[in-house]
């Protein structure tokens, strides 16, 4: 296993096998997102109290899950970037912010979209779910502005990788939120100690969807390390040689 | 069809939030494809500047 990771961790096999894992993770992740939505648009009933308006949960939860997942990527990417040295770690820290930041506008987006006809507003500011996730969105724009700063990459990498793990205690604070505090936001769906509060008919086109947001995240993210590898790299001579046999 | 456009009153907001997320994941793709090509042409041109000299 910890040869697995370290053989990974080196940039030419791991730019070998992610060209590999791209369409892969891809064409299976949008495969499942078809599913997923068409069954939560035109099979799943509608919602006893919300009516069709709960649809919008198909593309919200997804977004919302990963906009963490992604901090939590990045978070856990930098910190064995800062403690191992492990070059790949900050190429995947500094790629997973601008999408986890895209799935976080997302998550506030059609939450916004759904807070309308349900909770007859866009925005609630003394709302803690809805304050603490656009928080979120102001710690990805700080990492990438903050590596943006800073021309030395070794430089930009420690500084930004701090950063990143000091806003991960937001992760915990946004998913427990709504039960410490009193929120316009409903309650956890999925993840309770009695099991998701969703009949599945509902249940399993949101858990496609989870899935298929997952693996295209997975796709999106292999995509930007890869530009990150190429960037570290592009004095080595593995580089060099790819390209000049229009290998890339 | 028209029932499946109308969404019990509520299309607006869940085609919206739809075709909302639908518009972020494409961008969220060209963009990637964008830079990784972008870097891929810099990097080869430095290559072949330095070939050259």
């Amino acid at each position: 296993m910890w040869t697995w990771f370290h053989k990974l961790a080196s940039p030419p096999h791991f730019f070998r096998i992610s060209e590999k894992m791209v369409p892969w993770f891809g064409i299976s992740g949008l495969l499942m997102i078809t599913w997923g939505t068409w069954h939560g648009l035109f099979v799943a009933p509608p919602d006893y109290q919300q009516g069709d308006a709960f649809r919008i949960i198909y593309v919200h939860v997804p977004s919302a899950y990963l906009s963490m997942a992604a901090y939590m990527t990045m978070a856990l990417a930098a910190g064995i970037g800062l403690i191992w040295r492990i070059k790949l770690s900050h190429a995947v820290a500094a790629a997973a912010a601008p999408i986890g930041a895209w799935f976080t506008f997302l998550a506030l987006a059609t939450g916004m979209i759904w807070g309308r006809p349900m909770w007859g507003t866009w925005w609630e500011w003394g709302d803690p779910r809805l304050t603490s996730e656009l928080l979120m969105l102001f710690l990805y724009f700080g990492y990438m502005a903050l590596r943006a700063a800073i021309s030395d990459v070794k430089k930009a990498d420690n500084a930004s990788g701090v950063l990143a793990l000091v806003g991960a205690v937001n992760i915990p604070i946004i998913h427990y939120s709504v039960e410490w505090w009193s929120s316009l936001h409903q309650g956890a769906t999925l993840i309770r100690a009695d099991g998701p509060a969703m009949p599945p008919e509902m249940l399993t086109p949101l858990l496609f969807n989870i899935a298929g947001f997952t693996l295209l995240f997975g796709a999106l993210l292999l995509i930007r390390v890869r530009t990150g590898v190429i960037y570290r790299e592009h004095r080595k001579m593995w580089v060099r040689n790819l390209i000049l046999k229009g290998g890339l | 069809m028209a029932g499946a456009l109308e969404m019990g009153g509520y299309g607006i907001y869940v085609w919206g939030a739809f075709a909302l997320t639908g518009l972020v994941l494409l961008i969220c793709y060209v963009q990637g494809q964008k830079s990784h090509k972008s870097m891929l042409k810099t990097i080869e041109q430095r290559i072949r500047v330095q070939e050259l000299d």
